[in-house]
């Protein structure tokens, strides 16, 4: 076998491999030696010495023993193993300098028989050189990117010199710890989707990034992923509110805490990697632990002058320019990313409006490091980002019936409707590694400021937009609905127009620490994590309408004075802390661990002239196992008290949302193949839900509350994904189902029209029973092609018991994408995208007013240029 | 309506109908500047035009009262050969005589009275004109009011009020074939008389319809409105007949102009623009104008008074005949022989979840006093609330605000205590009572007495001073403010929750 590793900075970033060399070979000599104690049962690596020799080359390669291959110069784009491992966030494993081996206690051999590592073992012995040329699309792994090592070192057979190339390369592995281990023996459902699987698809839409993995789903809302609706194993997907939601282990929602509701998702043309967490790791991340994590991780500082030039075109007015460019010393490093997305819209308007977007993403990273060559090494980081905004869009969809006859159509009452967002961001992080000790310390100092005003149109002053697209046949909404297409114009107050911003500010700001250290006691491994944050957010409300009066098609002030229907502050202060240990013994690992959340809220209402403060505090244990059935096959439980806390302002009879979720499965890990299938069982308690305009909800019941009681969500996910080498060719596969069944226990009214007058045993809504996704592709060094279809079942989009086929309910929805490259030159690539390849026109949800169309097929077409 | 009510009616029928406009123009007339609320605005904005709410006097009673022929000449029925005797009629002082009789025949057939019932002409004697019933003669007709004296279940109760509302659609329904009967009988042969018998029978059909306003269940209520709805059985058929607030003249001319209820039913008028507002519209606004903006002008300038008069009596004939049609549909789904909705309704049935979903949606019918009367009715002109759906006042043209008021209390009363005329009979006070709450049950009661009282007393709306409507305000608010805080919400003993969209209220 060849061993090769890559060394990478904390932060992603590929070292200057001058710099390195020495590192590079003590750590590879480390790699062999822990295998070797492997195979003689002693799981403890060998510390690292100052005084081992370095190798010559560049890259570093297999043991003296064995011979080399060539060294291939890295990709400089391609993240490194460390790359994957992600800056981390307090609260998560941080990254290893030289992939997981420090992270991850060695597993001891399972037999005498079978003596090499297992196939977790010293991951960074196992992670592939980066290819000397643009790698292949991507990677098909939508899992974790746990190598496997089926042979030792020792064992290892010489490369066949008469052995064609198996191509195209491979980037390097994504390797992540949770809660202590490496995903692969992760005592919960820890999915990665790394770069190439990023870059096969090149999704711009975050709902269809994440829809690849098992367990999460998606309601769609306005066909192109600008305000992404996303749940995990049942929770309410609206604005991604019971998610943790993170970009490089920072928390960046506008307000997690005081405002949970997403409305800014990064670009996903920036994200080198997404992690998706769920099950016991979950506790490690927060404040929503209910459902699970996702992390998006960043694009890495390079370690050689590398950029990247895209530039993309498309039906719809559709271009995209995305450029990145970094550069390394031993010292230094920066990379500048921009991105700007934009489109004029599938939709259209009677007065040919604009119903596109325009969205523009940039970061800028910097590091420092004193002294790359310690032992106790520091890092210094800081990453800005800005982000802006302008978008056509609205709440307003259409009825049933006119959907089927144009899903493409917009009302005039819609045609004044715009988002208005920008951030900025600063994240400075410091790093310190000692090797000797296996301690790391990660600090991350974080601030956020987003604001956004959403002008659209409400309502009307007499009727409910929702109620009168789903019944436009009624006579009481029949007069509005003639007023909303512009049949009619207004002539009564009942049928004004309101519409307005709703103007918001946020703060998001903390500071947050991660300890790492591994140290063994007897026969027993540990990976111990403590982690703290001290997060404060708030919000800034002033939502205001005026009325419209629609007049020949057009929208004219009515000339009224401005109402302003909210005005409030919610402020939080939060102080998270958790602590775990991955205890591995032998063939098993143990990771129990806790997680408390100490929240003081809250919410000044300045119409009312009321305050509200409350104070929470939450205790989540959890405790998660893995054993080694096999090398390959692991078997996993555990179980975790799921938590989402409750809103600013709440009553004190509002209970915080709590859960406890029991999750089993096994996996099977022997790269490329990965198999996972895990059932899970959540309880909940008090499930709850917090109000929003975009799930209906009144103005009055704006970010209130209300409790669900108890309910229950159980389901199965299965994931397998594999690359089957066929000469020079490969072939990546991926599929993915989930069976889901979410039903309430209590009967109860909710304001909140998703969920509405409840009885025991209803479902729960916007959870499909069954959902699949799959593709398949094939690849070259000079091309590829991938091809993917998904399938999710109708969703009713209220709560009920009655068949889906008698109550309102999204459409079957299967679709189908396309991707294509070919790459003439080295540095040249030319790609074909083609969305929703057969057209299927689906409605994919009518929150909150009236149907929503999934895109059209769109056909794109770009050029990319390595640098 | 069928020959042989016809008959009885006559043969019942000692008082002729009557003739108000005069006196309803009078009134109308008389200046009070602070009351925004209760005159028109400038024609030239289409929904303020019916809804006074920021200026002017109202256009149709004190153009008509100056004479001008360009507005006597859109009266309907009234063609401009017509207008100078219209005009001298409605404005004259000398039809104050008939004021009694008019409002005595409102009276008599159990409506109540009016302050704008003011006016008499000699054609309420005409024995060519089909005459109101009194209470007499509805009590034929509808029975008497049906009083439970069951012990107290909540089935019991729905039944008792499930007759007691289809005791009061009957009761209008009757009325309503007169009132079909009058606007035919003025389409067939247009003339001041037959006009004014005509808006007799609005009047009392007005006045019968503000009680039917409290029993919004079941078909009669609304699947979409956030208040006082229905959302399990509701048709809607309330909006069609009369859709108060959601109402405008120019949705009236529009139909005058477009004619398409004529060509594609009565589904082609919205309900802005026809039930009992469309007709208020048409026969008792005077003015000769549109109150469109928009290009309906053109065409509505473009016909000449005569052919503006015959569409609007051909209109308004259309518009009361829907009211009957729409009345015999929502008798006709009540009936045991036909839909047989008291059956759902008392049994919990149909799309009803369960029983106390059923009393939830009947207790919210209640919400309208508080909604309706309290908020809109009253507190607009009031200046108590400040945000609302309103274009204008009820009955903005025939001036009966206080008496739709008065007649709401009597339906509240009706439904909450007992549907005998003191409130004989099972009620929500009984399910108070039984759930151990009698002393908010007479509070309740107490509270409605007095604000009964007070109205009963109350001048004309729209003459109303600050103080007085302060008063009524007030008087109305401690008893919704009872049905809000106790009756219904967190705290209820009867574990009822008010409907979507109250929470949030001016209080």
């Amino acid at each position: 076998m060849v061993l090769k590793v890559i060394r990478t900075d904390l932060f992603g970033g590929r070292r200057h491999p001058s710099s390195l060399r020495v590192r590079w070979f003590i750590l590879t000599v480390l790699v062999v030696r822990g295998l070797a104690a492997q195979a003689d049962e002693n799981p403890a690596p060998t510390p690292p010495t100052e005084s081992t020799p370095a190798p010559e080359q560049e890259v570093p390669e297999s043991p003296p023993t064995e011979p080399a291959p060539a060294p291939e110069p890295p990709r400089p784009e391609e993240p490194a193993p460390s790359q994957s491992l992600p800056p981390s966030a307090p609260e998560q494993s941080p990254p290893t300098e030289t992939a997981p081996l420090p992270s991850t206690p060695a597993p001891p051999a399972p037999t005498e028989a079978a003596p090499p590592a297992t196939p977790e073992a010293p991951p960074s012995a196992s992670v592939p050189e980066p290819a000397p040329n643009p790698p292949s699309p991507g990677d098909t792994r939508t899992g974790d990117a746990a190598p496997s090592a089926p042979e030792s070192p020792a064992s290892a057979p010489p490369p066949d010199p008469e052995e064609p190339p198996v191509l195209p390369q491979e980037p390097p592995e994504v390797l992540v710890n949770v809660v202590g281990s490496r995903p692969a023996r992760a005592p919960g459902s820890v999915q990665v989707i790394g770069s190439r699987q990023l870059e096969r698809f090149s999704y711009d839409d975050p709902n269809a990034v994440v829809q690849q993995v098992p367990g999460v789903y998606v309601r769609q809302e306005d066909g192109v992923g600008l305000r992404p609706n996303i749940g995990i194993r049942g929770v309410n997907p609206d604005r991604s509110k019971k998610l943790t939601l993170m970009e490089d282990g920072v928390l960046f929602g506008p307000a997690p805490y005081s405002a949970p509701a997403a409305y800014y998702f990064p670009l996903m043309a920036r994200m080198a990697q997404v992690r998706v967490i769920k099950g016991p790791s979950a506790i490690t991340y927060g404040p929503q632990t209910v459902g699970g994590a996702i992390d998006y991780i960043s694009r890495p500082i390079p370690t050689e002058p590398t950029g990247t030039a895209d530039v993309g075109v498309g039906q719809y007015g559709f271009v995209k320019t995305h450029a990145h460019f970094g550069a390394s010393t031993d010292h230094f490093g920066f990379l500048i990313e921009g991105v700007r997305l934009r489109d004029g819209g599938f939709k259209h308007l009677p007065n040919d409006g604009d119903t596109g977007s325009t969205r523009n993403d940039w970061m800028v990273k910097a590091r420092y490091e004193p002294d790359p060559f310690a032992v106790r090494r520091h890092t210094f980081q800081l990453k800005l980002g800005y982000a802006d905004e302008v978008s056509n869009e609205t709440y307003l969809g259409l009825t049933d019936e006119d959907f089927r006859r144009d899903s493409d159509q917009r009302y005039p009452a819609s045609a004044l409707d715009q988002m208005k967002n920008h951030r900025t961001s600063m994240v400075w992080t410091h790093q310190y590694d000692d090797e000797e000790q296996k301690l790391k310390v990660k600090t991350d100092v974080y601030r956020h400021d987003y604001a956004r005003i959403w002008r659209k149109v409400n309502g009307f002053r007499g009727a409910a937009l929702s109620s009168v697209l789903e019944d436009p046949e009624n006579p009481t909404n029949a007069e509005f609905f003639a007023v909303v297409t512009g049949a009619a114009d207004g002539a009564t107050a009942s049928d004004t127009l309101l519409i307005g911003p709703n103007d918001r500010t946020f703060v998001s700001q903390g500071v947050q620490s991660l300890v790492s250290f591994e140290p063994t006691t007897g026969p027993v491994q540990h990976g111990i994590e403590v982690g703290a944050r001290l997060h404060g957010d708030s919000i800034i409300r002033r939502h205001s309408q005026t009325g419209y009066v629609m007049t020949d098609g057009d929208l004219v002030p009515e000339g009224t004075a401005e109402e302003v229907t909210t005005a409030n502050t919610a402020e939080t202060i939060a102080l998270a802390l958790h602590a775990s240990d991955a205890l591995t013994y032998h063939r098993f690992t143990l990771t129990p661990g806790i997680r408390t959340e100490v929240i003081w809220s809250k919410l000044e209402d300045r119409l009312a002239a009321q305050t509200s403060k409350r104070q929470v505090i939450a205790f989540m244990p959890g405790v998660g196992a893995y054993y080694a059935v096999t090398e390959a096959l692991g078997v996993l439980a555990g179980t975790y008290r799921g938590f989402s806390p409750p809103a600013p302002g709440s009553d004190d009879y509002v209970e915080p949302e709590y859960s406890i979720n029991t999750e089993a499965g096994l996996r099977y890990s022997d790269r490329p193949l990965r198999l996972e299938l895990i059932g899970f069982f959540n309880d909940y308690q008090n499930l709850t839900d917090v109000c929003t305009f975009s799930s209906g909800c009144l103005d009055a019941d704006l970010d209130r509350q209300f409790d669900a009681g108890e309910a229950t969500i159980a389901g199965l996910e299965a994931h397998a994904a594999h690359e089957v080498p066929v000469g020079p060719l490969k072939l990546p596969i991926w599929l993915s189902y989930t069976f889901t069944r979410a039903k309430f226990d209590t009967t109860f009214d909710s304001q909140d029209p998703i969920y509405g007058s409840v009885q025991e045993g209803d479902e729960i809504p916007y959870v499909p029973r069954h959902q699949f996704g799959g593709s398949v592709g094939l690849e070259h060094q000079l091309g590829g092609f991938v091809a993917g279809a998904y399938y999710v079942a109708p969703m009713r989009e209220q709560a009920g018991r009655q068949p889906l086929a008698e109550v309102v309910a999204t459409d079957k929805q299967f679709w189908m994408d396309a991707g294509a490259k070919v790459r003439p030159l080295d540095d040249l690539e030319i790609y074909l995208n083609v969305r929703n390849v057969l057209n299927a026109r689906n409605i994919v949800s009518r929150r909150p007013y009236g149907a929503r169309p999934n895109a059209p097929r769109w056909v794109q077409l770009g050029v990319r240029l390595h640098l | 309506m069928s020959a042989v009510r016809l008959m009885l009616y006559r043969s019942l029928s000692s008082v002729g109908p009557s003739c108000l406009l005069a006196a309803v123009l009078a009134i109308a007339c008389t200046e009070n500047p602070r009351e925004v609320f209760r005159v028109k605005t400038s024609p030239a904005d289409p929904r303020d035009e019916d809804a006074p709410f920021s200026g002017t006097e109202d256009s149709d009673c004190c153009e008509s009262d100056s004479a001008d022929s360009s507005d006597t000449e859109s009266l309907p029925g009234v063609t401009e050969d017509d207008g100078p005797d219209a005009s001298a009629s409605t404005g004259s002082t000398e039809t104050n005589e008939g004021t009694d009789v008019a409002s005595d025949d409102a009276r008599d057939a159990g409506l109540g009275t009016d302050e704008s019932q003011t006016a008499e002409t000699d054609e309420a004697n005409d024995p060519g004109v089909v005459p109101l019933p009194n209470d007499d003669e509805l009590a034929v007709l509808c029975g008497p009011a049906p009083v439970s004296n069951a012990a107290f279940t909540q089935e019991a109760l729905r039944e008792a009020a499930a007759d007691c509302a289809v005791w009061h659609y009957c009761r209008f329904a009757e009325v309503a074939e007169v009132l079909d009967a009058r606007v035919a009988a003025h389409e067939d042969e247009p003339s001041e008389g037959s006009l004014d018998a005509a808006r007799v029978a609005w009047q009392a059909a007005m006045t019968s319809w503000s009680q039917v306003e409290l029993f919004q269940f079941g078909p009669l209520g609304s699947r979409s409105d956030s208040a006082g709805k229905d959302m399990y059985e509701g048709q809607g058929i309330r909006d069609l007949i009369y859709a108060w607030p959601t109402t405008s003249r120019c949705r009236v001319d529009e139909q005058i102009v477009t004619e398409s209820y004529a060509t594609r039913g009565m589904d082609g008028a919205l309900i802005s623009g026809r039930g009992l507002y469309g007709l208020e519209a048409l026969m008792f606004y005077s003015g000769s104008d549109t109150a469109c903006t928009s290009n309906v002008v053109e065409q509505w300038d473009a016909l000449s008074d005569a052919e503006r008069s015959s569409r609007k009596n051909a209109y308004a004939s259309a518009i009361s005949d829907d009211i009957v049609q729409q009345m015999r549909q929502l008798i006709e789904l009540w009936s045991p022989d036909g839909g047989n909705f008291r059956a759902t309704f008392v049994g919990a049935g149909g799309e009803y979840p369960d029983e106390h979903e059923v009393m939830k949606v009947m207790a919210w019918s209640l919400v309208y006093l508080e909604r309706e009367v309290k908020d809109w009715k009253v507190g607009i002109p009031a200046g108590y609330t400040l945000t609302h759906p309103v274009s204008g006042p009820e009955t903005p043209h025939a001036l009966m605000g206080t008496e739709n008021i008065r007649a709401n209390l009597e339906g509240f009363r009706r439904l909450f205590q007992g549907c005998g005329a003191d409130g004989e009979g099972l009620g929500f006070d009984d399910w108070l009572a039984e759930a151990g709450h009698s002393q908010l049950a007479n509070d309740t009661i107490d509270a409605l007495d007095a604000a009964q009282a007070l109205a009963d007393v109350f001048p004309p709306l729209h003459e109303a001073s600050q103080a007085e409507l302060d008063e009524l305000y007030q008087a109305l608010r401690a008893l919704t403010s009872l049905l809000k805080a106790e009756f219904f919400g967190a705290g209820s003993p009867l574990n009822l929750e008010l409907p979507g969209g109250i929470e949030g209220d001016t209080d």
